[in-house]
């Protein structure tokens, strides 16, 4: 298992940090001039938004150690009606870390009992990243990080019992 | 307001959050900084490259392009290729919004730039193979495609919204 995520890991930055290289070396032999322009807007954006990434990140640390996996796992692990898919929501909005973690912390709740669509209602309301907002803010206007939040987490638990429909009978 | 105004806010939020959090138990504070820390550390060379492309595309991108492929000309093709071009990106959402400003600010449909940002976060082929080992394929496959189909509705939901 852990190679796989090592495998994943590895691919998902090495590859685009490859693929922008490439259309550097690209960009250059076209125009060396609007090259440099280019890293110069690159390098603004970023130092401008770097206050916030480092905030973020610093965040995301706290959320990490305040809110363990242990307690998202035993509150979906058992059978709930509406409740549980709730609580779904409510886990997934909060819960941090990439996919190489998420996914198989879900199967282990899964394996303890959730439903497939409380499974799919995490993975659904965990696209709020919720601190992410004042970047996501920053780039796309406030109203828009607003809406987008508040589809996310009204779609998740229709959306969770439709994955569920398609998937084979439990019983 | 500015951003680094903005930052500083947050970051003081922030700081705060961690002063209460050293009172209150240090160890933890501590780990927190450093999980916080070594994830920023981690993405570090793929926001570098995020921001390199972000800058690419201003200069070379004519932003006539982007209003032909996804602007309000084909609306049913602007909003299906934004999904789709969410789906097939690599990176962590956090690379998603400077490249979905930078298509708004060209003149891209707002609904088309709403389906690719939530494709983006949840809609993964590359981690496909993952997701399916993990999961199962029928759970991999049905959950993509739905949130795929999610992503377009409510890239409309949203740019109908705004």
């Amino acid at each position: 298992m852990s190679r796989i995520n090592y495998f994943f890991r590895g691919l998902l930055r090495q590859r685009l940090a490859g693929i922008v290289i490439l259309l550097y070396i690209w960009a250059w032999s076209v125009s060396p001039t609007k090259t440099i322009e280019s890293l110069k807007y690159g390098a603004n954006l970023f130092a401008s938004i770097s206050i916030i990434i480092l905030a973020v990140f610093a965040l995301i640390g706290l959320i990490n150690v305040k809110i363990s996996r242990e307690l998202i796992g035993s509150l979906l692990g058992q059978k709930s009606g509406v409740r549980g898919l709730l609580i779904a929501v409510g886990c997934g909005a909060v819960l941090v870390g990439p996919s190489y973690v998420i996914f198989p912390l879900l199967m282990s709740v899964r394996r303890l009992g959730a439903r497939w669509a409380v499974v799919a209602i995490v993975l659904a309301a965990w696209s709020l990243k919720p601190q992410m907002l004042p970047i996501e803010a920053e780039f796309l206007g406030f109203h828009f990080a607003l809406l987008r939040g508040a589809l996310v987490l009204l779609l998740a638990i229709p959306f969770g019992l439709a994955v569920e429909w398609f998937m084979p009978d439990e019983s | 307001m500015n951003i680094i105004k903005i930052g500083l806010i947050y970051l003081f939020l922030v700081a705060l959050t961690y002063f209460w959090s050293f009172r209150h138990d240090p160890q933890q504070a501590r780990t927190a900084l450093k999980t916080g820390a070594k994830t920023l550390c981690s993405l570090l060379p793929l926001l570098v490259a995020i921001f390199a492309l972000v800058g690419l595309f201003k200069e070379f991108l004519p932003p006539k392009l982007i209003e032909t492929v996804l602007g309000e000309g084909n609306k049913a093709l602007s909003l299906l290729l934004g999904g789709l071009l969410g789906a097939i990106s690599i990176g962590p959402p956090l690379a998603s919004y400077p490249i979905a400003g930078s298509l708004l600010a060209d003149g891209a449909w707002p609904p088309a730039v709403a389906a690719f940002i939530m494709s983006w976060i949840s809609v993964g082929i590359i981690t496909l193979p993952f997701e399916a080992k993990i999961f199962s394929w029928r759970f991999a496959l049905i959950r993509n495609l739905l949130t795929l189909i999610a992503a377009l509705l409510s890239g409309l939901l949203l740019g109908g919204l705004l």
